[in-house]
């Protein structure tokens, strides 16, 4: 009786699934019997909605001073260092007593976040925790092959792993999980993926994990639900970290982004940010780690290069930063910049790279590859503590706060003495901070930073890079005018390697300096033939605005000596200007000299038709408006043909699509873009193991030959659907004539392997390719995933036969 | 009577003739060709709005040697015409050699077309006067190559020993032409100088240098010995070649055990082995 009634049952379900399909064939209606019922991550829930934010904000509560203790339970201040010998180690040292507590040597492949109980790091294929009490292995946990950790984030209960599979090297295609197990035993307490791209490094706080999302968003999830109850978006930025503690959440990449309710807006400019006053630096430093980045643990550049900074406990606008500084860290350098002006406060150099850093009140913690753990004072920028681990580190990290050694508080050392050793760095590595040294320079309002510069533009062994540097930098001055025109003296000679000075630079500064004390040095570069011909106008436009009629017969002897010389040609503007020095201070002879070079008949075509402008503007504008008119009637007969013979092609285009896709067609089409779909069907494997196959359908609308309204079966595995709705999505398909098709693939999975515990696939149990045996290298042909059974495409509006297997659609 | 096809070959025999040295020479006998009749008709055609009319008169005035030609030639270039009018002016002012001309061909040795400068070289050279060293010396300093080779190679024609040092310099910023005027007018230590060289240069470019010290009749013939010496030490199939060709320059008939310096190239010759 109870099996009747059950077979009733699933008849009943199976005949509602088949009206269901055959509507969504149509193209009308789809999608809610197949939606996943996610806690996190899911397609439906929506982005940037302000009630939501507030939830999180009633939450977190408002900002709450920083901690004035670490966050350990052993309650000192600790540095956890990944030794650079042969086995690498963990080595605890207690910085307030200068011991070290404990030394652990697990492989260790990532860096390592520190909770209060317990340190956490990939290990092989692990995610190891350690106990910061005396180093012994707590727990681990799992990772799956071919999966990468991405971080983890410690709250008082619980740790949050993130893990990734895909990117770039994978066709594109990428799916996140974040997991959290328990911090004191590792045991899983909910594991959820992203269902398409990748989830960063999490934040956690107060029972809240904040999830970077596919450089996009930020999920909210509540940690003892395991649900979201958040999500934004960023509509017009990238995000690569999320950050949060008493200070506030934070968020973005090369900015800072509070949450707040303006962060419901998805904007930059309609959200709380922080953006530094600064030239972009190199190597584009974020504020933290890039959250997508594969944690290697100080062994990257990007590592080496960032932004390091904390917020005040108390807010502050826009942001709020402890001390009111930001530090940049690139390889051996710390610059701290003034968080309201972003000038530059110090500079400190160490003599070799700086692991990694963290910022206390008070100054900067870090650790040197030698060993060396170091303290700067933030007024002064000077070590006012170090000790020495005694061994070389690879990476290192702290958990200090309330650490801060007696002496802080110095004389604010001087940033000019720090940037000019900078600039002057022989590593070559340094090249690129060495020519972004000079912005920073150049915005130092000390007359003195110009004549630095010029002394770096002239030194003949500096490189190209950071000469050229240079010249934008003083572009940017505004004071030190005395030293621009002690450079007019500076002239080329191959047999003492002077250069000339950057006359492009010089030139325009004497203008807006307003110093007339340069006009004969400009004279004398106007006429000497090593002066850079693109910088002929520069100087001209100078003398003329800063001369007098002492200019004149120079100007005179420049445009006679080059009216039709044939090294000026191109740069006629540059006789143009002087002209118009002449005409400006050579009265009534200067305007019958520049007459005469007009009509000269061997004066260079553009310079005479330049010089018919000067002496007649509104003939000259007449004559423009003319060609201008006449260019503009070219160009819209010009845009009008190609206009119409790129109707003509796709008009040609359209007539030879066909009517519909053939079955082969769409077949050929998924099987070469198998990539797409490989992911997600490993993901689903790692949950259902004992999945032999996966039926997708679909439509496809003509004119994109784009798919939509994806359905699959089974509709029970979290995150497939919306995997492979994504990896669909970025199939293209052949365009046809008609508006839309259905389709369907199906995937079967042969030779299961016995399937083993965590979220990722079984290992192959035979080589690839071989009949009976999974091969997550192949889809389609033998031994992998099987050649699709498609149904016969089917034509727009065409509903599609009803099937007797129980599993379709 | 002459007519004008015979002037214009005579002209452009002369512009083919850049140097004024060599045009000494050959004005004398074109001067003599050209009568003051053509001198002033081309002297008239120097204000033709025809450039090339005014081009063809620029070769026919410098080869005619004419002082009177000198003021038109020079209010004509210091009116701006265009590059190769400009050239050949430059060059017909050389030829002609009147010192007024010296300021301001002067003056185009800093000219922005590196080729004006080239001429400007070339049409001072021959001047006695102390300022054209001094220019000349300045040009070693141009940031162009062919500037700086010229200078070199006009300093060096020159005579003026003075030179020497900033030649040096030059050779060792790179200017190799700087080693043959070393060896037209340097001393018997700056043979030495140069030889202190070999080993760490490209022999390549000393050994022109050592082969105008060779050939000087006004060198003495140990410091001669003791250049091939040098060149001894070093051997190597480059210096072999040369002293082949050094042995080849001379006359036939000498004996090694009449001329210490044959004597000294012979055993050069037999005793570096071939390639």
């Amino acid at each position: 009786m109870l099996i009747e009634k059950a077979t009733r049952f699933a008849s009943l379900f199976m005949i509602g699934l088949l009206v269901v399909f055959s509507f969504g064939a149509a193209g009308e209606i789809c999608g809610g019997l197949f939606d996943t019922t996610a806690a996190a991550f899911g397609s439906s829930f929506p982005d940037n909605r302000v009630e939501d934010v507030r939830t999180v904000l009633a939450d977190i509560g408002g900002p709450a001073a920083l901690p004035s203790r670490p966050t350990n339970s052993l309650g000192v201040p600790m540095a956890l260092v990944v030794t650079a010998g042969q086995p690498r180690s963990l080595v605890a040292f207690d910085m307030a007593s200068g011991k070290q507590l404990w030394k652990a040597a697990p492989p260790i492949q990532s860096e390592v976040t520190v909770g209060s109980d317990v340190a956490v790091f990939q290990s092989g294929s692990e995610v190891m925790a350690v106990s910061l009490r005396d180093g012994r292995k707590a727990w681990t946990h799992g990772i799956e092959e071919g999966w990468s950790y991405h971080g983890a984030a410690i709250g008082p209960e619980v740790a949050v792993l993130s893990v990734g599979v895909g990117g770039e090297q994978q066709g594109g295609y990428a799916l996140g999980r974040v997991v959290a197990v328990k911090a004191s035993s590792g045991r899983t307490v909910w594991d959820i993926s992203s269902g398409g791209g990748l989830l960063g490094t999490p934040a956690i706080y107060k029972d809240l994990a904040f999830v970077p999302w596919d450089r996009q968003k930020i999920a909210v999830i509540d940690v003892g639900k395991g649900r979201e109850i958040c999500r934004l978006r960023a509509v017009d930025d990238v995000i690569t970290f999320a950050e949060a503690g008493p200070g506030g959440v934070f968020y973005g990449s090369g900015v800072i982004y509070r949450l707040d309710e303006k962060s419901a807006s998805g904007t930059r400019t309609g959200s709380t940010v922080f953006m530094p006053k600064l030239e972009p630096v190199p190597g584009e430093p974020g504020f933290e780690r890039d959250a997508f980045a594969k944690p290697v643990g100080g062994r990257s550049a990007s590592d080496k290069i960032r932004f390091h900074w904390r917020p005040t406990g108390g807010g502050g606008a826009p942001i709020g930063m402890l001390d009111g500084v930001f530090y940049l860290h690139y390889w051996r350098y710390v610059v701290a910049f003034d968080e309201a002006t972003s000038q530059v406060r110090w500079v400190y150099r160490s003599d070799t790279d700086i692991e990694n850093m963290k910022v206390v009140n008070g100054g900067v913690i870090g650790a040197d590859s030698t060993g060396k753990l170091f303290f700067l004072d933030v007024a002064s920028g000077t070590p006012i503590w170090t000790m020495d681990t005694g061994t070389k580190v690879l990476a290192a990290v702290f958990d200090a706060d309330g650490f801060r050694p007696a002496g802080g508080g110095g004389q604010p050392a001087d940033p000019l003495i720090g940037l000019k050793e900078m600039i002057w760095d022989k590593d070559n590595r340094m090249l690129p901070i060495r020519a972004y040294a000079a912005f920073l320079m150049a915005a130092i309002p000390v007359p003195e930073v110009t004549r630095d510069l010029l002394e770096v533009y002239s030194n003949a062994a500096v490189p190209k890079t950071l000469r050229d540097s240079v010249v934008q930098a003083l572009k940017k001055r505004t004071l030190g005018s005395q030293y621009l025109v002690e450079a007019l003296h500076m002239k080329y000679d191959y047999l003492e390697q002077t250069q000339s000075p950057p006359m492009d630079v010089v030139a325009p500064a004497l203008v807006n300096m307003n110093d007339r004390s340069g006009v004969p040095g400009l004279l004398d570069h106007l006429m000497n033939h090593e002066t850079s011909v693109g910088s002929l106008r520069d100087i001209a436009v100078a003398i003329t605005t800063l001369g007098d009629a002492t200019v004149v017969n120079t100007l005179k002897q420049f445009v006679t000596l080059y009216h039709a010389d044939s090294s000026l040609l191109g740069h006629e503007d540059a006789l143009t200007a002087a002209a118009q020095g002449i005409l400006l201070f050579g009265a009534k002879d200067g305007e019958e000299f520049v007459a005469h070079m007009r009509d000269e008949s061997q004066t260079l075509p553009e310079l005479r038709t330049q010089l018919l402008a000067l002496l007649d503007p509104e003939a000259a504008a007449k004559a423009q408006a003319e060609a201008l008119a006449k260019a503009a009637a070219e160009a819209k007969a010009k845009a009008e043909s190609e206009a119409a013979a790129t109707a003509d092609k796709a008009a040609q285009e359209f007539a030879d699509r066909p009517d519909a896709l053939s079955r082969e067609q769409i077949n050929q089409t998924v099987a070469a873009n198998q990539n797409f779909l490989k992911p997600c069907v490993q993901a689903a494997l790692g949950q259902m193991p004992s999945l032999t196959t996966i039926r997708i359908r679909f439509a496809i609308t003509g004119e994109t030959g784009k798919a939509q309204d994806v359905a699959v079966l089974p509709n029970n595995v979290t995150g497939l659907l919306e995997c492979l709705t994504s990896g669909l999505q970025a199939i293209e398909f052949p365009r046809f004539k008609n508006l839309r098709q259905s389709a369907s693939y199906t995937i079967t999975i042969q030779g299961q392997a016995a399937p083993v515990p965590g979220y990722g696939l079984p290992p192959p149990t035979g080589s690839g390719g071989q009949p009976g045996t999974y091969d997550p290298d192949s889809f389609g042909g033998a031994g992998g995933f099987q050649q699709p059974q498609p149904q016969q495409p089917q034509q727009p509006q065409q509903p599609q036969q009803p099937n007797k297997d129980p599993d379709s659609f | 009577m002459r007519t004008l096809s015979t002037v214009l070959a005579l002209a452009a025999m002369l512009a083919a003739g850049t140097a004024a040295a060599a045009v000494g020479k050959a004005a004398g006998t074109a001067s003599s060709a050209i009568g003051k009749q053509d001198v002033r008709d081309a002297i008239f055609k120097l204000k033709s709005p025809n450039p090339e009319e005014v081009l063809s008169s620029v070769q026919i005035l410098a080869a005619s040697g004419s002082k009177d030609a000198v003021n038109p030639l020079t209010d004509l270039l210091l009116s701006g015409p265009r590059d190769d009018i400009t050239n050949a002016i430059i060059t017909a002012l050389g030829s002609i050699g009147d010192r007024a001309s010296v300021d301001v061909l002067i003056s185009y040795l800093n000219h922005r077309r590196p080729d004006a400068r080239v001429v400007a070289i070339m049409a001072i050279e021959g001047y006695k006067e102390a300022k054209v060293t001094s220019a000349l010396e300045g040009a070693l300093r141009d940031s162009d190559v062919q500037v700086r080779s010229t200078a070199a190679m006009a300093l060096g024609k020159r005579g003026s020993k003075g030179s020497v040092p900033i030649l040096f310099q030059a050779f060792d910023r790179g200017v190799a032409d700087a080693a043959i005027a070393i060896g037209q007018i340097g001393s018997p230590a700056d043979a030495q100088r140069l030889a202190g060289y070999l080993g760490k240069n490209d022999v390549k470019l000393l050994l022109p240098g050592f082969d105008e010290f060779l050939r000087r009749a006004d060198f003495a013939e140990p410091d001669k010995i003791k250049i091939l010496d040098r060149l001894f030490e070093l051997a190597g199939p480059d210096v072999r070649r040369f002293a082949v060709a050094y042995k080849a320059s001379f006359p036939q008939g000498t004996e090694e055990d009449k001329s210490l310096l044959y004597k000294k190239v012979c055993q050069m010759v037999r005793q570096i082995p071939e390639e």
